[in-house]
């Protein structure tokens, strides 16, 4: 039990009548909530009025605080703790403050110092200037603890804000060559179409397409001349001609139609009837492409008539 | 004895009563308003332990009731003063659980975040700035009292209580008058370490 009254700063004019002793533990099963409700109300009126008590209740608090931010406490005490203790946000603020003048004292002690012997009881002045020295070097450890976080913190999210730019750019860079190529393509496309629809129009010499059959037939090879701007072609019809035609270019390898026509007239004066069609040179890769012929009709979808397949080369 | 700032700003409890409340604390020997500061700083603990959402403005809300009785009977007959500042709080007690269990007080209305990482970051932020409020803290306190409490609480065990030991008797006093003399510097770091981070 430890001798409060002796050396308490506070006057003990509130003392108690005498009352049984109560131990640290007992105290510690009071502030961790484990005591039954009677007794509970005991202590608090007790450690309200006995200034020795409250004194003690203090400083048993503190060790179990410290004792948590150590990770020493343990068992029962430690689920209780956690359970009980840290409930209140004042109490929590305290294993805060615990842990943090823990490890202030980690940083204030981290180079070992010899401990000052004392082997006379020395007047508090000289006392006070015996450790001057020691005092200015846990200023100045501290000091540099301080700056060497603050540096550090200061340096972690340097680095990071740094590859978050990183990674900004990338992705920025990524999507401006994807943007690009998309620019690109487009512009093509689009300067296929102005060049078809603008190119004076050329002679059609005779390339005739025709349907394709089950049979195994050669397929028809459209040579085009470099700065054509339109190739332009006559697909036969089986079949007597309808009133008004529509054609899709396909590419035969991603079955994808890459360009259609405007409504297209059948040629009857022909002895085979033909539609014509003037393709978009600019569109035209070397490679197989297929032409699909609709037959447009009032009132009802396009009516597929019939497929035309033919090989570009590039001259 | 070091002079004790009281601030009453708050509190409802006019100049003379406040007086008033102080000598009677007091009770005849004058301690400078440390009996007050004692008394509020135990009623502010009860109402701690006892869970309570606001514990300051109960200890203050008792203090002024008991100003308010010795404002309007002149004189309260019980003894010691502490007794009946711990009758008048657990009627204050009451009055907050009965008031608790009709309210439901804001915080607990507010959506708790479930994210372990944003809880994490923000848990570190805070210890972040509690250990710069403290190290400032500190600092702030006389060469001889800040070793004093970096003495005292380094080691562990063993090494701790013998350093205890050497160190009260470098200081020509008891293990419990140096134990009772760390707890006022760590009260007062406390204080000084919430008072910086309400600060910022």
């Amino acid at each position: 039990m430890k001798d409060f009254a002796a050396s308490h700063p506070i006057d003990t004019r509130m003392a108690m009548p005498p009352t049984p002793p109560i131990s640290d533990d007992h105290l510690i099963r009071y502030l961790l909530g484990a005591l039954p409700a009677d007794e509970v109300e005991r202590l608090d009126e007790r450690t309200m009025v006995d200034d020795e008590l409250a004194a003690r209740l203090r400083l048993v608090e503190d060790d179990l605080v410290d004792s948590y931010a150590a990770g020493t406490l343990t068992g029962e005490q430690l689920q209780r703790f956690e359970a009980f203790y840290l409930v209140s946000p004042g109490r929590r603020g305290k294993a805060a403050f615990a842990k943090g003048l823990q490890t202030a004292v980690e940083r204030a002690t981290h180079q070992p110092r010899p401990v000052q012997k004392v082997t006379t009881q020395p007047s508090r002045h000289i006392w006070r200037e015996s450790w001057w020295p020691l005092a200015t070097a846990a200023v100045l450890i501290l000091a540099v603890g301080v700056l060497f976080l603050q540096n550090f913190t200061l340096r972690r999210e340097l680095h990071e804000t740094a590859r978050q730019i990183e990674d900004a750019s990338q992705r920025a860079a990524a999507a401006s060559q994807q943007i690009e190529v998309e620019r690109k393509a487009a512009a093509a496309a689009k300067q296929a179409l102005v060049d078809a629809r603008t190119a004076p129009a050329l002679a059609v010499v005779s390339l005739v397409l025709v349907p394709q059959t089950r049979g195994v037939t050669s397929v028809s090879i459209v040579a085009v001349p470099p700065g054509s701007s339109a190739v332009p072609v006559n697909l036969t019809l089986e079949a007597s001609a309808g009133t008004a035609y529509d054609v899709a270019l396909r590419d035969p390898a991603s079955n994808r139609t890459i360009w259609r026509s405007s409504p297209l007239a059948p040629d009857r004066l022909r002895k085979i009837p033909t539609v014509p069609v003037s393709l978009p040179a600019g569109l035209l890769k070397a490679q197989h492409y297929a032409l699909d012929l609709f037959e447009l009709r009032s009132g009802s979808a396009p009516e597929f008539v019939s497929s035309y397949a033919f090989e570009v080369v590039r001259q | 004895m070091s002079v004790v700032t009281l601030d009453r700003r708050d509190s409802g409890t006019s100049g003379t009563s406040f007086t008033r409340l102080l000598r009677w604390l007091d009770d005849g020997i004058d301690s400078k308003g440390e009996r007050y500061l004692e008394i509020r700083r135990r009623l502010v603990a009860y109402f701690d332990r006892r869970n309570r959402s606001a514990p300051d403005t109960l200890a203050d809300e008792t203090l002024d009731r008991v100003s308010r009785t010795l404002e309007e009977s002149g004189r309260i007959k019980v003894t010691p003063p502490a007794r009946y500042c711990y009758v008048v709080a657990r009627f204050v007690l009451l009055e907050d659980i009965r008031r608790s269990q009709r309210e439901i007080p804001f915080d607990e209305t507010r959506p708790i975040s479930l994210d372990p990482a944003a809880n994490r970051a923000e848990t570190d932020e805070a210890a972040e700035r509690s250990l710069q409020c403290l190290t400032r803290c500190l600092n702030r306190l006389k060469p001889e009292d800040r070793n004093l409490i970096v003495e005292y609480y380094r080691d562990a065990k063993r090494q701790r209580i013998d350093r205890r030991r050497e160190l009260a008797r470098g200081l020509g006093i008891t293990m419990n008058a140096l134990a009772i003399r760390t707890w006022r510097l760590r009260a007062s770091l406390e204080a000084c370490v919430a008072a910086c981070r309400n600060r910022r």
